[in-house]
């Protein structure tokens, strides 16, 4: 019998490995997606030779490395009596076991006694994939086809030798060859970090030692997770969200979800989820339940994931939806639309048994695919992603403001450098601020809306710019109220203003010409009028909230001379306003 | 050293082999562009990758330089049971769906020679199922490219490699069957040249393969001798590139400077950014196609008469696209028009050896689209009229041209009832146009006519893409005329459209129909000089028309009696000849 202490060191240690691995990928990557932004994930798998499970992972994006235990598991099935010492392996396929196309899976076995045991793992998003469009978010795309090149899992590094083609074959499919084998290499190295010290940490204690505290981890997590079940009374609960579009023709697509506890378990059932649509946003099952976890791992904050966690909550996904689609729908932005909504639709009906566990956990991004040439490098091309036009979408949570930035579960994505953005590409921010009055009021008020100006200088840049959370921005929670949603608008202040109120391909911004996007930060938590009235006129002295608008959406009066609340005012308009919550709380686009 | 009547023996025997190759390829793979349409070339390569023989020109020079990319690609890492596989245009290949197989062939453990098989699959993903998608502006989005990548290891097929690249095709089981087909052409080259190997010894068997290639430029040198120190230049315009640029010119200087063959295209215009750009080896295979037309029939086309030719096609040029430029349809354009401008430079110099051998072919297919699950919209099937849109080749001294299929076409005539079986629809009426063919001593072949009528929606729909081009040559040669032009004419609903230039990805209504029109081939020589007996001939067989036989070959025919009036024609010859009659072409539109 294994000793918890042990037991609990072995666990921060594979905690420490994933925090390597991604250590090694932020400082060897190329990419600014991986060096800045964040956008991968580190983790270590382990196989009983039955299932595969997920030990620890980093602090990085769940919704990358919950549903690696699905590639790692395509990947062993894939080379079931064909894995040997020293291979490296690949996964990209949406329906072999990825999630989209640019979300890579790059895993290293460790053996013993000739089987593979661990698996230290990266998953990165890339920002090139071949395919018709760059950066792969074709919103034009019926087809997984149309949204890049498709990797079965392979094989790229064989007994220790890397297979030259297999990597010429990616080059060959890829607009930036150079910088995606640099990041691939990247990758490896960080797997091979990882190897490295799980094969000192088997030195140390020995093979059954480990394992026996991988026993321990996996069922003390389960453990936590039945007890916290346990305390929520049984019964169904149903919850929905409704993504406003597909991005080609097809709108308000639901996802319905119920969930049933009963006893120490639960079930999450999709049934009544629309139909797979015609636009890229269904979303392959690994991605769905790794949605579905997301969002428990937030009602529950204090227990360790991996894959005990997941035990007790058994996901009924049916075929055919836009949770699990069948090929060849195209998937290509399912990873964030309509995965936010599967993760809101889980959080609503979370919101029915722990209201004061439960916010913004998801993003309504809008993305911005940027390329073109760029005169300051000789004319060389670029291709990026402009995460300024989509910052803020944290929501507020009892007992804490949103922050700010994105939320919770995305939170390792970090926004890169504008002034480094400025010196790689053609561009000129003029403004990248929160604005006043646009955070989702609540007891706790979400993240203000944060607005971006930008403009391109010496050279035209080619947009394609995907918006969603125009109609229906995120909610808000336990009454509070909802963001201020998010917009976008081409050549802003020009001859030619238009709003994006869907979807824009190829969009050429000339030289001189402004583009705006606001980011609606998250929804409210708790009732406005119940909001600490110093944190109003804190918001106030802020320029968070207006000296309007704390008197429209939180019933405090504040004295515009002196800048101190009328609190005579605030009891009585307080309480003309709590007798129709309509009134009050509506944020003016 | 062999001597000279092994040698010949032997030359005939590897050009039976590779006729078997190629039967096999044909009579086995699945998809009818292969099994139908014979879009497949098979070649023997000497162990330094010369090529020895080919069974298809239009891939000459192509399959000489995938022989030299991937045998250099692994040159130090190939062993004798591996197959090699590449599809890249831009290493030597043709376009994206035609994928290459290569292997060597051993004796006694040592690698003598190789084999090739090149066929033409149905789909390798990108946007636009069957890979011709005249929107591309690079190579991505017309499919995916495969560089040399090794398919079997030590007689071991790599399962990851073949899953990969078959999980790019959308019709991957098809795609998995014409790779089977194109192994079984290999085994079937492998084990002849075993044979003979094994029967005529292999010192014997390698001489005979060097001795056909130096054989094949020692003809091919003396011939040009013959010709003398000559220089000529010649061009053609693509009237458009499927993206709006019009008037696209291409122009070749030709030299021959003691039995060397110098083709210059250093004038000729920029790429463009359509799928009509080629690649070198491309362009070369095409430019040689009247040069060795012009030759005859007993010159082979190997290495050894590549050896004789320079080719200068400046690079950023339409004969030499920059990578990532799309190339898609340069087999038709801009390949027959490099064909055309060097039958143009050579009809001054060779008059009575030039016709126009290039094709005059159109590109039209139909994509059906249907949804299968939920709203998810599929392309389901490429349909083909590319069989219909043959035109008439030209005469030549000696010989009419014979209607379609062109000469350089290896596609056979189209079985109406075939192709009615396997599309939906019908085929209305395929016949040759009267008075449609150039007039000369030697007259072109007719154009054709095809009514077809185009299935109705059922629901799923179709969506037309047609890419129309006007006869580029001004006259025919030797003195004859022009044939008719090329027209499309759609019926789609209540519209009618003629088409222009491109028509792409359109979706067709109820009771759509499409009329294609071909042009004929050019005449060859001065009409007055045509037999009259051979001009009635083609009255009765309805090729000629009366008025135009006594319009443009002066043979005035008793309409009743179907009589040569031979007195009144004599006498109309004689003044036709004396005003130096030039007829104008002749059009019955």
């Amino acid at each position: 019998m294994i000793d918890v202490i042990t037991a609990e060191i072995i666990r921060e240690y594979l905690e420490t490995v994933s925090e390597e691995i991604s250590k090694t990928m932020e400082n060897t990557s190329v990419s600014t997606v991986f060096s800045e932004a964040h956008d991968y994930s580190t983790g270590v798998f382990y196989s009983d030779g039955k299932e595969v499970s997920l030990l620890a992972r980093a602090n990085s994006q769940p919704i990358h490395i919950y549903a690696s235990v699905h590639s790692v598991e395509t990947l062993l099935k894939s080379f079931k009596y064909n894995l040997n010492e020293g291979d490296i392996v690949l996964a990209t396929d949406p329906y072999s076991g990825g999630s989209h196309i640019p979300d890579w899976t790059l895993m290293k076995p460790v053996f013993y006694h000739n089987k593979p045991v661990f698996f230290p793992a990266v998953r990165a998003h890339f920002i090139e994939v071949g395919g018709p469009v760059p950066g792969g978010y074709n919103s034009m795309a019926t087809e997984i086809w149309q949204e890049g090149f498709r990797l079965a899992p392979v094989k790229i590094c064989e007994k220790g030798e890397m297979r030259r083609d297999i990597v010429n074959l990616l080059a060959g499919n890829n607009r930036l060859p150079d910088t995606m084998e640099g990041d691939l290499n990247a990758m490896i190295g960080a797997c091979k970090v990882g190897e490295d010290r799980i094969v000192r940490l088997v030195e140390k204690y020995g093979l059954d030692t480990v394992l026996e505290s991988v026993d321990y981890i996996l069922n003390y997590s389960e453990r936590q997770v039945r007890a916290e079940i346990s305390s929520w009374p049984d019964g169904e609960y149903k919850g929905r969200s409704i993504l406003e579009h597909d991005f080609n023709g097809g709108i308000d697509i639901n996802v319905d979800v119920t969930i049933n506890v009963e006893g120490d378990g639960c079930t999450v059932d999709f049934t009544g989820t629309h139909p797979q649509t015609k636009g890229f946003v269904n979303s392959v099952k690994g991605n769905t339940l790794s949605w579905v976890f997301t969002e428990f791992s937030v009602v529950m904050p204090d227990v360790p994931l991996n894959s005990g966690f997941f035990r007790p909550i058994e996901v009924t996904a049916p075929e055919g939806t836009v949770i699990n689609p069948l090929p060849p729908a195209p998937v290509g932005n399912s990873t964030l639309c309509i995965g936010s909504d599967i993760g809101q639709a889980v959080m609503k009906t979370l919101e029915k048994i722990v209201p004061e566990k439960t916010g913004s956990a998801f993003i309504d991004l809008t993305i911005n695919t940027v390329f073109g040439l760029n005169s300051h490098y000789d004319n060389q091309m670029y291709v990026s992603f402009d995460y300024s036009t989509t910052p803020t979408s944290s929501g507020g949570a009892c007992g804490t403001d949103g922050w700010g930035g994105y939320s919770a579960p995305h939170a390792s994505l970090r926004i890169p450098s504008f002034e480094l953005q400025e010196v790689m590409y053609p561009f000129l921010y003029y403004r990248n601020e929160y604005s006043t009055d646009s955070a989702a009021p609540g007891k706790w008020r979400g993240s203000p809306a944060h607005q971006m100006l930008r403009m391109s200088t010496t050279d035209p840049v080619i947009n394609f710019i995907q918006v969603q959370a125009c109609r229906r921005p995120l909610k808000g929670f336990a009454g509070g109220k909802e963001a201020a949603g998010n917009h976008v608008i081409l050549d802003y202040g020009g001859d030619n203003e238009e709003e994006v109120r869907v979807a824009k391909a190829d969009y050429a911004q000339k030289p001189g010409e402004i583009m705006y996007a606001q980011s609606g930060g998250g929804g409210g938590w708790g009732d406005p009028l119940a909001r600490d009235v110093d944190a109003v006129l804190q918001d106030v002295v802020d320029e968070y909230v207006s000296i309007e608008g704390a008197a429209r959406d939180y019933g405090v009066v504040i004295d515009p001379g002196t800048m101190t609340i009328d609190v005579t005012a605030t009891e009585t308009l307080r309480s003309s306003l709590s007798a129709d919550p309509a009134t009050h709380g509506r944020t003016p686009a | 050293m062999v001597d000279k009547i092994t040698a010949e023996v032997l030359r005939s025997k590897f050009d039976a082999v590779v006729a078997e190759m190629r039967a096999t390829v044909i009579n086995t793979a699945c998809s009818t562009t292969v099994s139908e349409a014979n879009q497949c070339c098979n070649g023997l390569f000497t162990e330094a990758g010369a090529l020895v023989t080919i069974d298809n020109p239009l891939y000459l020079s192509s399959m000489a330089d995938t022989a030299a990319a991937v045998l250099d690609y692994f040159q130090y890492d190939l062993g004798s049971e591996d197959i090699l596989l590449t599809n890249d245009p831009y290493g030597g290949g043709s376009r994206l769906q035609e994928f290459t197989a290569f292997a060597p062939v051993s004796f006694e453990e040592e690698i003598v020679l190789y084999v090739g098989v090149r066929a033409h699959t149905e789909d390798i993903g990108g946007d636009l199922r069957g890979n011709y998608n005249p929107r591309a502006t690079d190579i991505w989005a017309e499919g995916v490219r495969c560089p040399p990548v090794k398919i079997y290891r030590d007689g071991k097929l790599l399962k990851d490699t073949l899953n990969t690249i078959a999980l790019n095709s959308r019709n991957p089981k098809a795609f998995r069957l014409d790779l089977e087909a194109m192994f079984s052409a290999i085994r079937i080259g492998q084990t002849r040249m075993a044979e003979l190997l094994h029967d005529y010894g292999a010192e014997v068997v390698l001489d005979a393969l060097d001795w056909s290639v130096d054989y094949a430029e020692a003809r091919f040198s003396s011939m040009l001798k013959d010709w003398g120190d000559i220089s000529a230049e010649g061009s053609c315009r693509l009237m458009h590139d499927c993206q709006g640029r019009d008037n696209l010119d291409i122009r070749v200087r030709l030299e021959t400077t003691n039995g060397r063959l110098l083709l210059d295209f250093s004038e000729t215009d920029a790429q463009s950014t359509g799928f009509i750009n080629t690649t070198p080896a491309q362009a070369l295979s095409y430019a040689l196609l009247p040069v060795f037309a012009a030759l005859g029939t007993d010159v082979p086309k190997n290495a050894g008469s590549l050896r004789c030719v320079d080719l200068v096609a400046p690079e950023g040029s339409l004969v030499n696209a920059r990578m990532p430029a799309p190339t898609g349809w340069s087999a038709s354009h801009v390949g027959t028009d490099l064909a055309l401008a060097v039958t143009d430079a050579l009809s001054g110099l060779v008059p009575e050896k030039v016709a126009n051998v290039a094709g005059n072919s159109m590109l039209i297919y139909m994509i059906r689209r249907g949804i299968r699950n939920g709203f998810t919209v599929e392309q389901l099937a490429f349909i083909d009229y590319a069989r219909f849109t043959q035109g008439g080749c030209s005469g030549a001294a000696g010989r009419d041209g014979w209607g379609m299929p062109g000469i350089s076409s290896t596609t056979p005539l189209p079985s109406i009832e075939m192709f009615e079986a396997e599309v939906d629809g019908e085929i209305r009426k395929l016949e040759y146009v009267t008075d449609s063919a150039g007039a000369g001593q030697w007259r072109g072949g007719p154009g054709t006519e095809a009514c077809i009528e185009l299935p109705a929606p059922d629901p799923d729909e179709f969506y037309l893409t047609a890419c129309v081009f006007p006869r580029q040559q001004a006259a025919g040669f030797a003195g004859g005329t022009a044939g008719t032009d090329n027209s499309v004419l759609v019926h789609s609903g209540e519209a009618k459209i003629n088409v222009e230039n491109a028509y792409v990805d359109q979706l067709l209504g109820q009771g759509s129909d499409l009329s294609i029109r071909m042009g004929g081939g050019a005449g060859w020589g001065n009409p007055m000089a045509r037999d009259p007996e051979q001009v009635l001939a083609d009255v009765l067989d309805g090729y000629v028309s009366l008025e135009a036989a006594e319009e443009q070959y002066g043979v005035i025919v008793d309409p009743e009696k179907l009589q040569i009036d031979t007195a009144r024609t004599a006498e109309l010859r004689k003044e036709l000849d004396m005003n130096d009659y030039r007829p104008e072409k002749y059009d019955n539109d």
